[in-house]
Parts: C-alpha cells; structure tokens; sequence
C-alpha cells in the first residue's frame, strides 16, 4: 500500500534521513522506535507531505505523491494524523472539532457528521464531553479526541506521532487502550513511539530507526527478543557498556575498580549493589581468573531498565571454567561470587576461546 | 445610602464650584497700582500666527508672552485673569467687552497700527485693482460708516441685509473666510456665516459682477489656500504684514482699526467710580446703561449726560435681566414698560428716575390717506377720555381687566374699506406685547383696533421684531407700524405720525440695593445655584439659536470619516501582513517600509502633507483626504496587529488542519482567522477609539467635525467648562457606542458564550 524508496531529507546540511526505504501492507500496525533524532517523525510526516523530501519516492496506493501533479489534501483525507500536542482546534468543541472536516470536506450534512461524531466519542469514552472545549480537557482526554477526530474522515491509514510522550504516566494508558482497540479493527496505522511494551504488543511489525535509514525491521516479537545488530540490541536492552582489555602483567585493580565504580553510580546502581559488583569483581579478577590466565576481555553491561549488571569475559585458552576448578586458594573467591551471582554460564566458542557470562 | 447621596452631591458641588466660581469675584482692586503693559514679567496673551502675535513679541520683550490657538481661549484667559492682557484686532475685541462688559474692557492706548485689507493670490493683479476701486467707492459713499455703525459698535449683531446677487455674473470667485471672529465672521443662529466681512463680500460681489463661492476654514489653512490659489480672495479681517505681503498680495485697507489689548475690568485704571449709586440720569455717565437696539432712548439721554456706557439689547426683556444679573448698571426704557418690569420684580427693581418726555405714535408712509383719519380718531378718544381710561386700565395691576375690546362689533364694522395692515414689535408690556394666549395684545392694541373699526377697515396684525418698524413702512409691507414709538425729529423726516396716543418719559430703570451682609454659606443653596448654572450653560451651549444641531452635524461627520476609515484600513491590513510576512526579502522590505513610516509619523502631519502637498492641485473633498490618511494610519497598526494574532495561533492546529485535507486558504479562514482575531480584538477596539478621538485634529485640514463644533460654539459663548466636558462626554458616548458592535462581535466569537447560547437554545 505504501512504498518508500531512497528517501532522503536534509535539514541544515545534516541529512537526517539518508536512503530510507520500506514497504507498509494494508492492515499492518507498525511501530518505528528509535533514539531521538533519528528521523522517526520526520520519516513519518514524510507520508504526508507535512515535510518535503530532497529526495526519493513515496507510493501510496501506487500513487507517487512526491509528484508535483497530485492532488496533496485529496491524499491527505485518506490518512489520518495524531499529533504529540494534540493541536485540537481551540476555538470549537469537542463536536464541532471531529465533525468540522466531515462537513466541509466530506460533505456530510450537520447532523449526519455531528451523530458520526458521537459515535466516534463513544468509541473513545468520552461522550459525555462533546460540549466541552479543548482547554478544559486533560491531555489524555485531548489526545482521546484527536484520535476521533482523525477517525472522522475514515481514513485508510492512521499515522500517530509520538501520541504518549506530552503525556504524564497516569494517562498514557487511557490512549493506549484506545490505539488497541482501534488496532483490532484492522486499519493501517502507523505509530511513532517510545512505548515499547506497547509496541510489541500491538504491533505486527516494528521498524527501528537509526543513521538516517531503517536500521532493523521485523516482527515485533522476533525484533524484541533477539535484535540481530548491535544498535538494536543496546536500543533494546537500554544497556550500557563498558569495556576492557586487562593483562595480569599490568594490572591495576584500584585503577580498574573506580573506573568500574565510577561507571556503576553513573548507572544509578544503590551502594548495596555496587559493593557486590566490586566484591565480585576483586575476587573474580585476582583469585579466580589471574591465576590461571594471563589476558581477557572484559565486557561489564549494566541495563538501565532491569538494573542487572552481566559480565563477560572472553579470552583465549583451553574449554575449562575456572569457576568449575576445585583448587583450594580460590575456593573462598568462588564462594563469594556464587553467592551473589544470579546465573554463571561458561560457553566454549571457536577458535580456542571461552566466554563466561555472570550476571549479577 | 444616606452618604452615597451626599458623596455625590459633594461631586456635583465641587464640579459646578470649579466652572462657576471661575471669574466671579467681583473684588475691587484698589486704584494703586498702575497697569502698564511694558512692566517685566505681565503676562500677555497673543494669538498664534496673527500680526498682533508679532506685535507683541516686538513692544513687550520684558512680558511673559502666551500663544493662544483660538481667539475664545485668550478671551478666557483675560477674563479669568489667568492672562493680564491680550492684544488683538480692536473692532473683533470691542464686541467682546460689549458682551461682557462686567469682566471685560479695552486699554484706551492703541497698541499698534493695523491695516485691514482682503487678500489675493499674486496672480490677481487685475482684480486687486478692481477691488481696490471698489474700496474707494464704498468708504466715499458712507457705506463703509454705516456698515462699521451696524457691526462694530453695538453688542447686539445684526443680520447681513438683503444685498441683490448679480444676475448675469462673469465670472466666479472664491472667497475664504474664517468664521469664529465676530463681528467681522461668525456663524449666526441659524449656523450660516454672517458678518461685516460677509455683507463687504456681498457688496463686492454685485459691484464686480461676479459669482461668490464662500468657503470657510481656519486661520493657517486660509492663508496657505491663498498662497496656493485655491482661494481667490481671503476676506476675514485680514491684518496687512510684510512676511503676509511676500508671497500674496494686498488690497487698501478696508476697516479702519488697530491693534488693541483686552484687560480685564478690574485693571482699568479709568474706571470712574462704579460704585456710584444711581439717582439722576447725570449719574449714568461712565456706567453700562442697557437700551434697546432699535429705539432712540440712548439718542434721548445724550441730550443729558455724556460718557454713558451703552449696552445694546434685542429686547428690553434682555436688557432688563441684564440688569437683574448686575451686567449693566441701569436700563434705559419708556415709563409704562419700566412700570411693568418694576411690578413684577418689585425685590429687586426700582426707578431711578424718569427725564425727559416722549411721545408714542403709530408711524405711516409718507403722504398717507390715512393720516388724518387715523389722527381724528385718536384726538376724539382723547377728547372724550377714552383714551385715559384704557390707560388706567392696561397700565393698572390688575391682570383680568387687560382684554381687548372687540371694538369691530361696536361699531359695526365689516372692513369694507380695506385692509389695514399694521406692523407692530410686541415686546412693550403693557403697551404691545404677546399675550398668555400667544396673540398680540396691549393698550396700542386697543387703540388699534378702535381706529380700525371707525375707518370701517379690517386690521391685519403682523408681529416684527423692533428693528424693522421703519423697514416695513418703507418697503411697503405695512400700512402703519409702531410699538411704542417714539415720535422723534429723525423719524419725521422718513415717515408721519399719527397723533400721539401715549404720553410717557424715560425712565432709569436699576436694581435695589442689596443688603450685603454676611451670608451664612448654605450647602443647598450653593447646589441650587450650581445646578442653575449648569442649566444656564446648557441652554447657552445647545439649545440656544440650536446649537445642538452644529453638534449633531459635526458628531455624523465624526463618525462617517471614523466608519469609513476603520472599514478600509482593515481590509488594507491584509495586504499589509502579507507584504510583511512574504518570503521575498524585497517584498518584506517593502511591507517594513510601510509600517514604519505610517506608525512613526504623526496623523496631523500625515492629513497636512496629504491635503496640502499630495492633493494638492486635485479638487478633492476634504473628508475623502481624512478618511484616506486615516486608512493608512490604521492599516500599518492593523497589518501588525494581525501579524501577531496570527502568529499567536499554535503552528500545531495548522499542521493538524492541513493533515485533516483542508488546503491553505481553509486553514487559514477556518481556524486561524477566528483565533487570531479573538486575540487582537481588544487591541484592535483599543486602536479604534483611538481614532475615533483622534479625527478631533481633521479641523486642521477645515473639516467642521465634533470639535471643530465645539469651537464654534465657544467663540460665540465664551464659555470654557460646559462646551469642552459636553464634547468629551459626547466623545465618550460615540466610542462606546461604536466600540460595542465590536463588543458583540468578540462575544460571537468566543465559544464559551457561544456554546452556552446553543446549549440554551437546545435546552
């Protein structure tokens, strides 16, 4: 139904879209996440010709619509947008907000558009307020109405710009709901959003944005629970890393442990588990791996979300796990890390190199 | 309650105090201190642009000089002592102190010459020696006299007589005259200009042939006209200066006058006493004696005193209040009338004295059939003392024996021998007067009527005002005039007399000493007498000679250049936000460009450069060049306006609008529009009544608009606080009036009103 292809958008000088490319089938619900500044909005305001693209196509019902010949506002009835200010009409009421386009631009007769538009508020809970203005509504309930509004003009597509992010967490629900339901009834929507449990939710398939193109796209519970690239995983996993090369030659455990400290706090870890990660890490580091091998790379990740610190080491050197070895000089190290570890996974990779994974 | 009441009476009091309490003091300053003009420090007012203002920067460098913009301003001035003098015109200020002869006077000393000539473009050198001719001719042949004696001389102004136009005129010409300086210009009661320099137009006009358009304006906007061409001849007491005389040219002098300077009556140091009471008619000299224009009493009492002060009225009843108010010291009037004045304010009038005899008869054309008809009867009723029983009886007190008898039926008679037209001026109680019932009554008409009856002619009575008793008789539009008349010498030689019927005197009409103690100050009476004042200003400023009608002409010329400006210069506006708010650097430039200027020049200078550089040479209304000016002004602040009320709507809703399908010019008209003009309405009526006020100034480019009116008003009533509050008020009321519409138009707008008002209708 609608086909991007090389789309490209410059905004003073930085082009923030570089070569954006996709397809989008009738009926889909997709979610484009993302970083900020990616150009998710952009891309979607693209769609309808709210921002002018320096270049590429964009086929909607094989229409190229970046023709100078196309009729834009007859494109634009057929979708629907939402906005994250909601951008109601001040000066009209409910009513006459979702019912103003039908009539001027439907033709649709006063009282036909105004009960459409009661059936609309029904729809979205709010029935009770189709005499109220816009200023003396909640944002949720502003957003709410928008949404009838759009659905006013039976559009084929809706697309929604970041519809939740102008509302506090008490009401972000509330439109949420709506979106769910409306996405049950099988139209085309497309949702800029930074709700990800949403999104994999509701969505059929999820397109992440980043350096300018479609980095990632697929299936919402395929892409949510193994992203294949690095970007959309750390997107994902909202993880932060950070990394080392230690060689026991010259090894400075104070050094590495504020590093290491320094970086946890920035992860707003609580001291409890910071002095865990430390503890963990001494007796790891010296009594555990130092002794048998001689250098390693360290990977500590700490999720922002889930506030779970993994380690991983690799290095090179026979499949053994040390934490599996039965010497006696680290037998207090390795009690002290199975005590507070969570899971402790030793994989044997190609090439002569071993991984542990420890999660805290 | 009882303090709210009280607290606005206080107000009232407090205002009436402010414009009544002005000017009052009667304090009689000791005959010490010598006024002299050339003392550092007096304060002497000028008028602005005039050759007297010139004067008196030249003769008095020691004196505080003070610029007046309007001639009723500096009269004020004087009179409020807020000025020690003001130098002016002599004839324009004689008639002031002739009006207020209680506050005002003028210094004897002739303060500078003057030359009063007419003014012409440099063009004219012909018709400058036309006229010229025309000026030698007028004064050779007294008209001049006899046109100075009328106008500038006498506290009552007269009407411009009946001069003939020319039939066949050669040419047109157009006269500019200003209008706020009587006796020279002013407008009369029913608002046409009348004047001395008006019956000179009149005259000038039949002597050359030629068609006269009169066009009237201020002071500046005559002289640059002049200059410009636009005018053929400046006839408004126009002073001769050398700067004047470089750029237009002059005829001869065609008033004689000077440069004198209005003080105020307690400065004048020739006063003789004023004090003085009252007792012989010797005792008037030096006084203001209040006498009735058209009569002969002040020709009478000159045979006995000299130096006497007179104050001439339209009526005795004028002159008697004048009296009455202590604006005069005495009135001249006949015995029977005095009598009656006496009678009916006997608290505060008294008779002096009476002097000399005077006879009344009715007055005929010469050689009139009538005469000795007419005197036959009269000496039969004298005879037979008929003749004192009806003046027993129409100068006794009792008001139920003052009918006339139907002499007709007495006598039979059917007017078979005519019609006997009689001119009669009733203002004689109780000799010829209106009575209660609105017909002409009184003694002589009795006398009348008897005649009427024994000659067997039927009596057409018509009722004219004093002046014109000799001008019926001599145009032939009466058959016998009179109304107390007095039989005299002058008048004998114009017409004949029937024989007298009444013997009376002059009498010295003047009030009752006052008991002037120390009045206790009474809260009601000081109310009673503001709120009289009050009513007096309101009388004199509106419905006197219906002034209210020069209000209401002027308040619709207001409006309709406010109207019309408002209309255009918001239509203008859109254009103007679009030239600001272009892409195209240029245009934007240009849309600036506009802005600017329109905003930062004054709207006067704006109406002046337009009305006289830009429309210079273009016959063009006056109003049309207002309302253009005006546009232009209010565009550049509307185009602004809307820029920021559209501005103001969220750029959000625009997006939202376009996403719905509406394409540019729907979003704009549908939702941009009705938001942004919620916005900007305050500010946008804010700028509307401004203007409104602001059309105050079009007097400049000679407009006659609301204030311009009120100008008018005041040169003629010398009055300061009720025209000018009466003219903010009406101001007030205009805007808010106006500025309601737009009023209604924000609640229509707002859609909380106007959701309620559907939910209402819905209910």
């Amino acid at each position: 139904m609608i086909e991007v292809r090389n789309l490209k958008k410059i905004y003073n000088g930085n082009a923030v879209l570089k070569d954006v490319n996709a397809v989008i089938e009738k009926g889909e619900v997709i979610s484009i996440i993302g970083p900020s500044g990616t150009g998710k909005s952009t891309f979607l305001r693209c769609l309808n010709l709210l921002e002018q693209p320096d270049g590429g196509e964009i086929w909607i019902d094989g229409k190229n619509i970046l023709d100078a010949r196309t009729d834009i506002t007859a494109v634009r009835r057929k979708m629907g947008m939402v906005f994250q200010s909601f951008n109601l009409f001040g000066h009209l009421t409910v009513l006459e907000n979702i019912a103003m386009a039908p009539i001027s631009l439907l033709k649709k007769n006063r009282s036909e558009a105004e009960s459409q538009a009661m059936t609309l508020l029904k729809l979205v809970g709010l029935e009770g307020k189709a005499n109220a203005l816009p200023q003396e509504l909640s944002g949720g309930q502003q957003q709410r109405i928008a949404i009838a509004r759009a659905l006013a003009m039976e559009p084929e597509i809706i697309l929604f710009d970041e519809p939740t992010s102008a509302l506090d967490p008490t009401m972000v629900n509330e439109v949420l709901s709506v979106m769910r339901n409306l996405a049950k009834t099988g139209i085309t929507m497309i949702i800029v959003t930074h709700e990800m449990r949403f999104a994999r939710d509701v969505s059929t398939r999820i397109f992440y944005m980043d350096e300018g193109i479609v980095y990632e796209s697929g299936p919402a519970k395929e892409l949510f629970e193994n992203p294949a690239k690095p970007k959309t995983k750390a997107f994902l996993r909202r993880i932060d890393m950070l990394n080392f090369n230690l060689d026991r030659a010259d090894f400075d455990l104070y050094n590495f442990q504020s590093q290491v400290v320094a970086f946890a706090e920035k992860q707003m870890l609580d001291s409890k588990q910071i002095k865990a990660l430390y503890s963990v890490l001494e007796e790891l580091l010296v009594n555990v791996i130092f002794p048998e091998i001689s250098r390693i790379d360290l990977e500590i990740g700490i999720s922002e979300e889930t506030k779970t610190t993994e380690l991983c080491l690799q290095w090179q050197g026979n499949a053994e796990n040390p934490l599996d070895s039965d010497s006696v000089s680290g037998e207090l190290a390795r009690m002290i890390i199975k005590k507070r570890s969570k899971t402790m996974t030793f994989t044997p990779l190609a090439d002569n190199k071993n991984q542990l994974l420890i999660t805290l | 309650m009882k303090t709210q009441f009280q607290c606005i009476v206080l107000f009232l009091a407090l205002t009436a105090a402010l414009f009544s309490g002005c000017g009052k003091k009667s304090a009689e300053t000791g005959k010490g201190a010598k006024f002299d003009l050339s003392k550092p420090g007096m304060r002497i007012g000028v008028p602005e642009g005039a050759a007297a203002m010139t004067v008196g920067e030249k003769k008095y460098p020691k004196a505080k000089l003070v610029y007046f913009n309007s001639l009723g301003d500096g009269y004020l001035a004087v009179r409020s002592k807020k000025i020690d003098a003001f130098l002016f015109d002599r004839n324009s200020m004689m008639y002031v102190t002739l009006t207020d002869p209680g506050h005002l006077a003028l210094l004897d000393e002739k303060i500078a010459d003057e030359s009063i000539v007419i003014g012409m473009p440099k063009k004219h050198k012909k018709l400058c020696g036309e006229v010229n001719a025309f000026i030698k001719q007028y004064r050779e042949d007294g008209t001049y006299d006899a046109m100075f004696k009328r106008w500038c001389q006498s506290a009552a102004l007269p009407a411009v007589p009946d001069i003939p136009q020319p039939v066949k005129p050669t040419r047109k010409l157009i006269v500019g005259t200003e209008g706020l300086n009587p006796p020279m210009n002013f407008f009369d009661s029913q608002r046409k200009l009348s004047g001395f320099d008006i019956e000179f137009t009149r005259r000038l006009a039949l002597y050359l042939n030629a068609e006269i358009e009169l066009k009237n304006m201020t002071y500046p906007a005559l002289l640059s006209s002049l200059e410009t061409g636009k005018i053929d001849l400046l006839i408004a007491n126009l002073n001769a200066t050398t700067e004047r005389g470089e750029n237009v040219l002059f005829s001869d002098s065609y008033v004689d006058s000077s440069i004198a300077a209005l003080i105020h009556k307690d400065n004048c140091s020739s006063a003789k006493n004023t004090n003085g009471m009252i007792q012989k008619v010797t005792d008037l000299s030096g006084k203001q004696v209040g006498v009735f224009v058209g009569g002969n009493l002040n020709t009478l009492t000159n045979q006995f005193v000299s130096g006497v002060d007179y104050v001439y009225f339209n009526d005795n009843h004028s002159a008697v209040q004048a009296l009455i108010a202590n604006k005069v010291k005495a009135v001249l009037l006949d015995e029977p009338i005095a009598k009656n004045f006496v009678s009916r304010n006997p608290d505060t009038l008294k008779i002096a004295d009476i002097f000399v005899e005077d006879n009344y008869g009715f007055a005929l054309p010469k050689n009139s059939k009538l005469r000795d008809a007419a005197s036959a009867v009269v000496k039969k009723m004298h005879a037979t003392g008929e003749l004192a029983q009806l003046k027993t009886v129409w100068c006794g007190s009792d008001p139920t024996k003052k009918i006339l008898t139907d002499w007709a039926k007495k006598f039979g008679s059917t007017g078979k021998n005519g019609v006997l037209r009689a001119a009669l001026a009733p203002y004689s109680e109780p000799l010829c007067y209106i009575g209660s019932d609105g017909s002409q009554t009184g003694y002589e008409i009795d006398v009348l009527n008897r005649i009427a009856a024994e000659l067997d002619m039927k009596l057409d009575l018509i009722s004219i005002v004093g002046g014109a008793r000799m001008e019926m008789i001599a145009s032939g539009k009466a058959d016998l005039s009179g109304g107390s008349m007095s039989i005299t010498k002058e008048r004998m030689e114009k017409v004949d007399f029937v024989h007298p019927h009444y013997k009376g005197g002059v009498t010295i009409l003047v009030r009752k000493e006052q008991v002037s103690s120390a009045q206790t100050f009474s809260f009601q009476k000081f109310v009673k007498k503001a709120v009289a004042d009050l009513k007096t200003s309101f009388m004199r400023t509106f419905v006197r000679e219906s002034r209210w009608r020069l209000v209401l002409d002027g308040l619709l010329i207001t409006v309709a250049i406010t109207i019309a400006a408002t209309v255009s210069g918001t239509i203008l506006a859109f254009p103007v936000w679009f030239l600001r708010t272009a892409k195209n650097k240029f245009v934007q430039f240009c849309g600036k460009a506009f802005i600017y200027l329109l905003q930062g020049t004054p709207i006067l200078v704006l109406l002046m450069v337009l009305y006289y550089l830009v429309f210079a040479s273009m016959d063009i209304s006056a109003v049309l060049v207002a309302i253009i000016g005006f546009s232009l002004n209010f565009a550049a602040y509307a185009g602004e306006m809307l820029r920021t009320g559209i501005d103001s709507v969220p750029r959000g809703q625009r997006e939202a609008a376009l996403a719905l399908g509406f394409n540019r010019f729907q979003t704009f008209t549908k939702v941009v529009l009705p938001q942004a003009l919620r916005q900007i309405l305050p500010v946008y009526r804010g700028e509307f009544i401004n203007m409104l006020k602001s059309t105050s100034i079009v007097g400049y480019i000679a407009i006659q608009d609301l204030t311009k009116a009120s100008d008018i008003i005041r040169s003629r009533t010398y009055e300061a606080f009720f025209p000018l509050i009466a003219t903010a008020l009406i101001y007030f009321a205009t805007a808010w009036f106006l500025a309601g519409f737009l009023v209604w138009l924000d609640n229509r707008l707002d859609p909380a009103k106007r959701r309620s008002k559907k939910m209402e209708s819905e209910k």
